[in-house]
């Protein structure tokens, strides 16, 4: 009977073979070369310093868990706070099955959560919003949740704000961009973005160098709490589940190849156009637009016939101080 | 099919030669006719299925693409690229 593969460092049944690193690994020594991943990464692109407050977005998948569990872990060595954010969109079954899944996973690591209802908040959940502004459910949804995380960053006066952005979402935005050529999108898909003094907090992306395929690795084999469902609005013929697959078969092929290119993008990210939109204030809610309103306040202004930026933030503030987080 | 007998009378039917796999996200059950041990690797090709892309669990334990599943295991395939 076959008896399966060893781990190369101890020699204990292999739970993962990682062939552009030529390794196979058992589970702790899996789990502690995607934490150390996850850390280099922080170091090499300065992500992250002492006394920072960073502010992660969860959504109950298994990237966004992946990250929290591991950027609670490194916080204390690494000597920064840590705030998880969850965004109740109002997706009937989902988005409920999500935030539970969400509190579980902030008492599992011990890091304090806030959780922001657009219901609550506006009255109205993301897709009626849609509804009522006859946009496509995503794209609202894109921009609520944009908003969103930018003004809980700025009233948490948080340095970063953490994406869940894995190795092959990255690569395949960036391909997707290329082809598009439009290259000054691609000077964003860096491992972090800078911030706009008192506007917006910067972006990293901690997991910019751990492939999909390891992050729901971490999760299965670290018993995170996470849902595997997917949004019933998700789209799977778009061209970045397209590239997903051809790039599944190249990497077959060339072991590592998209971990070089995200590699080498990082050091020529320079080299990109960046983008030339002027950026402005918001005039209804103070944070960063591209005109006299943001999107967020354009929509909510559309929709409910006033901006609803600056009540966004204003509840955020209430929420921070009942949760005793300032 | 194998019946197994007990002293001159059937206490149990098996189906042989098939294991039974469940895909996560999404729920369909599917049952796969592998007729002996064969490695995840060669599941994963006999459903059409990338081994990059899918991560195979038995009795929530991960297995790799060198691990070999038998008729009559219960598996979960997890698809790995999510969207949204």
């Amino acid at each position: 009977m076959h008896q399966g593969v060893k781990c190369s460092i101890c020699g204990e049944k292999a739970v993962a073979i990682i062939r552009y690193a030529r390794l196979r690994l058992c589970k702790r020594h899996f789990l502690e070369f995607v934490e150390r991943k996850v850390e280099r990464a922080i170091r090499r692109y300065g992500l992250v310093g002492r006394g920072d407050r960073v502010v992660v977005a969860v959504s109950g998948g298994k990237d966004s868990s992946t990250l929290a569990s591991i950027l609670a872990k490194l916080s204390g060595k690494l000597g920064y706070k840590l705030y998880l954010l969850y965004i109740d969109l109002g997706i009937p079954v989902y988005s409920k099955a999500n935030r539970e899944k969400v509190v579980e996973l902030s008492k599992t690591i011990g890091k304090p959560l806030i959780v922001v209802d657009v219901k609550e908040v506006l009255g109205l959940t993301v897709p009626e919003l849609a509804f009522k502004v006859r946009r496509p459910v995503c794209s609202v949804c894109g921009v609520v949740k944009r908003y969103i995380m930018n003004a809980v960053a700025v009233e948490l006066k948080a340095s970063a704000l953490a994406m869940g952005h894995n190795l092959d979402d990255l690569v395949a935005y960036v391909l997707k961009e290329f082809f598009n050529q439009n290259l000054e999108q691609i000077s964003k898909l860096g491992p972090r973005t800078g911030s706009v003094e008192g506007l917006a907090v910067g972006r990293i992306r901690p997991l910019y160098e751990v492939y999909e395929r390891e992050s729901l690795l971490y999760v299965l084999l670290s018993r995170t709490p996470f849902l595997p469902d997917e949004c019933p609005h998700v789209r799977r013929g778009t061209m970045e589940f397209k590239i997903k697959e051809l790039l599944d078969s190249l990497e077959e092929s060339f072991p590592g190849i998209k971990f070089g290119l995200m590699r080498r993008l990082a050091k020529n990210l320079e080299s990109y156009p960046k983008p030339s939109q002027k950026l402005s204030r918001c005039k209804a809610c103070g944070l960063i637009a591209s005109g006299e309103l943001c999107s967020f306040c354009k929509i909510t202004k559309q929709a409910l016939g006033e901006p609803m930026g600056a009540r966004v933030r204003e509840y955020i503030r209430r929420k921070i101080l009942e949760l005793g987080l300032d | 099919m194998l019946l197994v007998v007990v002293e001159g009378s059937v206490v149990g039917v098996f189906v042989v030669g098939r294991v039974r796999v469940r895909m996560v996200p999404g729920g369909d059950v599917v049952e796969v006719d592998v007729g002996g041990v064969v490695s995840v690797r060669e599941l994963l090709r006999r459903l059409g299925l990338s081994v990059q892309g899918y991560v195979v669990v038995r009795g929530g334990e991960v297995l790799t693409e060198e691990d070999v599943v038998s008729p009559g295991d219960e598996l979960e395939v997890y698809r790995v690229a999510s969207g949204g």
